[in-house]
């Protein structure tokens, strides 16, 4: 699975199709689950007819430029005990989008180490979203906005503040991820094996695209 | 002979045959070969490419296995023929796909000396061409000399791909190895099945998806089937599994508080283990679980009760993965259980989020039977699943492979859990380890076989006694856990069958790396079938008295028969 390619770039519309691997990360608490719920269905809680889970799902954007990003969402488990597990999500994700809870300092600190794990041991092109959410809970904030969006812009990161509840933000968050992607970089990247045009597969050609990456 | 077209009630459609499955698994043996020789592909962990480094060395071993090699091999056949479906089914010519090879005089047949006892997965299966039943199976005849490279067709095409390794045309062109006419031998069986069994009954429909499907389904089992024992494992992987299985069994008393799930997600400890009597004792050494756990076989409201079914058939579901062969397979069951999490959490009302789900899953998994050999498993699937076009699949993949990782790497600090619980819990076990080799003992005087394995009951008895102990988990139980080289050579000595003889085919395969891994398990499964290739799966027969012939396999065809039969089933206790 890690040699997969999880990007593809459908060629159908010269390329205006393109899907990515976004990994939300964060305490646990901090509503990450609850922000793709809202980005995905709309909705606060998850309702009775949903047949799949909450912690993976897709869904797409529509870019300025006309193209469409779909992303991939792969929630993972904030709890310390899994910490060490995390790599295993984010090897191989495009972006990723570390949420933390503006009434909580706590989860913003580890939101930091987040960032510093992400920026370590990630893709290195990876494109690093940083979510405030409970923006609702604003009249009991610990971090103020200026503060991390200091530390954003200092690390190089997309902010936004947003609340899960009242839906306020939630999308911009994506849509900014999605603007943030280098569309080119798509592009080079492989297209899954699901185009049905070609049904030999071309072994010799793989083989040595790995290789070479 | 061209088949008539017909229609399937199903689909309604006749739209054209899909090979994507073939091709995929053949793809997927390519590149778990080209990892292998290149290098690893690290299961799980963040410093899984510094991991792997040392296990290069067993992937080269492993890819040099023969039997690796013919299953490589018989892959690349079909690629290199431009296999698609329609030429499978409608073989005008039939030396067009695959080599057609006469069988020597005396040939023993396609049944190889691997078990297919309990098949069914393929219609005609062990009744190829030479095959006599009545003739006992052969020592590996005498080369019949190199006269197989004038009737295949298939090797006279330039490969396709004119960067693909050299060493596979030659493999397929050199054939003077008996291994590679092994090789020869699964081409032949395949084609006289496409010719004669699977013709006559698949043609008809060979324009209908549906029947194709099923056709490539049935061809990916026969293939894991076929080369299961092979391609399972590598020496590293079943090391960590028997090490990973210690840490488990020590900990399976772990319950959704422990992992700082909400009450009644899970039901209390032994519930959900079905495989191992004397669970009971466990738990009566236990004790009650606190209030706010799920006692499993109270008389509960309507959500417990389906929230304890779900889970049964949860843990049932992870089980079953270990037990079965194709990556398909196990990929099914896999989403099979993770829709029923997503169904106990919806029943609860709580959002299915991975914050969620995935202790559920690691608590499952760890009252699974699966526990025993859950690294292989992720680290099979990961070579030899098939690239779907279903994303969350390949998300739940990773959380499988998250929670196999988290129990093999649990202890006291994972867990929300005081010290003195912890130690109570585990002293508990203790006390179970023992009541286990108590039971071993009393099968001993109740059966011959029996005293043969309780010779080997106590090792695991005391492995997880040893690694009951806190703080000595280590060396201790490491060592425990080795099988030593007396009792290998006293199960050699004793153990009926094929497997003390030599010279079969199915020995050429018994002195490949896999068996010389686990000669305990391997010997422990002698007696309960036969020379029982499959044993590695079955992690049951081991250390049990010999289990009946005519008991049904568990994997049935059918997908999810055994769910129903579950349904059906009055609840546990």
């Amino acid at each position: 699975m890690a040699n997969r390619p999880t990007s593809m770039a459908v060629s159908g519309n010269n390329r205006s199709f393109f899907q990515y691997k976004l990994v939300l990360l964060g305490d646990s608490s901090v509503g990450k689950s609850s922000l793709a719920l809202r980005f995905v269905r709309g909705q606060f809680q998850e309702f009775q007819e949903s047949t799949i889970g909450a912690a993976f799902m897709t869904q797409s954007v529509q870019c300025s430029d006309g193209t469409t990003v779909k992303f991939e969402i792969w929630d993972t488990a904030g709890q310390e005990r899994y910490h060490s597990l995390a790599p295993m999500y984010y090897r191989g994700a495009h972006c990723a989008v570390v949420v933390y809870d503006i009434s909580d300092a706590s989860t913003f600190t580890r939101a930091k180490s987040w960032v510093r794990e992400l920026q370590r041991q990630a893709p290195p092109n990876i494109i690093i979203a940083l979510a405030g959410n409970k923006l609702d809970l604003s009249h009991s904030r610990q971090v103020s906005e200026e503060e991390a969006s200091a530390y954003a812009a200092e690390n190089k990161l997309l902010f936004v503040e947003a609340s899960a509840k009242t839906d306020a933000n939630v999308k911009l968050i994506f849509t900014r991820v999605a603007e943030a992607i280098p569309k080119s970089d798509a592009a080079t990247a492989a297209p899954r094996s699901q185009d049905t045009s070609s049904k030999t597969v071309n072994l010799g050609e793989e083989d040595n695209r790995r290789k070479c990456c | 002979m061209k088949p008539q077209q017909a229609r399937c009630t199903k689909c309604a459609a006749d739209g054209q045959p899909d090979d994507s499955v073939l091709v995929s698994m053949a793809r997927s043996l390519f590149q778990w070969r080209g990892n292998a020789a290149g290098g690893g592909h690290g299961i799980d962990s963040p410093a899984a490419d510094d991991r792997a480094r040392p296990h290069r060395e067993e992937h080269r071993q492993l890819t040099q296995d023969p039997w690796v090699r013919l299953a490589i091999a018989a892959a690349y056949n079909a690629l290199a023929g431009d296999l698609s479906l329609s030429q499978l089914l409608l073989v005008e010519s039939p030396g067009a796909v695959l080599p057609v090879v006469a069988a020597p005089a005396g040939w023993p047949g396609p049944d190889w000396g691997l078990s297919t006892t309990g098949s069914g997965d393929w219609p005609g299966e062990g009744s190829g061409p030479g095959s006599d039943p009545a003739s006992p199976l052969h020592p590996w005849p005498g080369s019949p000399g190199g006269d197989f490279s004038a009737e295949t067709v298939a090797l006279d095409r330039a490969p396709p791909v004119p960067g693909l390794p050299a060493q596979d045309a030659e493999l397929l062109a050199r054939l003077q190895d008996p291994i590679d006419r092994l090789l020869k031998t699964f081409a032949e069986t395949l084609q006289h099945q496409l010719n004669g069994p699977i013709y006559d009954k698949v043609a008809p429909l060979a324009s209908c998806p549906c029947v194709t499907a099923l056709f490539l389904g049935n061809l990916e089992r026969y293939f894991f089937k076929q080369f299961h024992s092979h391609i399972y494992a590598l020496p590293t992987e079943v090391y960590r599994d028997q090490l990973a299985a210690v840490n488990v069994r020590r900990h399976r008393w772990i319950e959704g508080r422990h992992l700082d799930l909400p009450a009644g997600l899970v039901p209390a400890f032994p519930f959900g283990v079905a495989d191992d009597p004397a669970l009971g004792l466990l738990s009566a050494v236990i004790g009650p679980s606190p209030a706010g756990a799920v006692s499993a076989p109270a008389v509960s409201p309507d959500s417990a009760g389906r929230t304890l079914r779900a889970f049964q058939l949860c843990v049932d579901a992870l089980g079953q993965m270990g037990q079965c062969f194709a990556p398909g397979q196990k990929i099914e069951r896999l989403m099979l259980a993770v829709r029923l999490i997503i169904r106990i959490l919806r029943t609860a009302g709580m959002v299915s989020s991975a914050e969620h789900m995935l202790p559920l899953l690691v608590v499952a998994l760890c009252r699974s039977s699966l526990y025993e050999c859950m690294v292989a498993t992720v680290q099979f699937l990961t070579r030899f699943r098939p690239e779907t076009t279903a994303p969350e699949e390949d998300y739940y993949m990773m959380m499988f492979t998250t929670a196999v990782h988290f129990l093999e790497t649990l202890d006291r600090k994972s867990l929300s859990i005081t010290d003195g619980e912890y130690h109570r819990l585990v002293t508990a076990f203790r006390e179970y380890a023992r009541s286990e080799e108590s039971l071993a003992k009393a099968r001993a005087a109740l059966d011959p076989y029996a005293g043969l394995l309780s010779h080997l009951g106590p090792e695991t008895a005391n492995a997880s006694e040893t690694a009951g102990l806190p703080g000595t988990a280590g060396g201790g139980a490491l060592a425990a856990l080795l099988p030593g080289p007396g009792v290998v050579a006293m199960a050699a000595s004793l153990a009926p069958g094929p497997g003390s003889g030599g010279g079969t085919p199915g020995q050429v395969a018994v002195s490949s790396a896999s068996l010389s891994l686990e000669p305990v398990r391997a010997f422990s499964d002698a007696p309960a079938g036969g020379w029982n290739r499959t044993g590695r799966t079955n992690p049951k027969a081991r250390a049990a008295p010999p289990v009946s012939e005519e008991k049904p396999s568990p994997i049935s065809d059918e997908d999810f028969v055994w769910q129903q039969q579950q349904q059906q089933s009055p609840s546990p206790n």
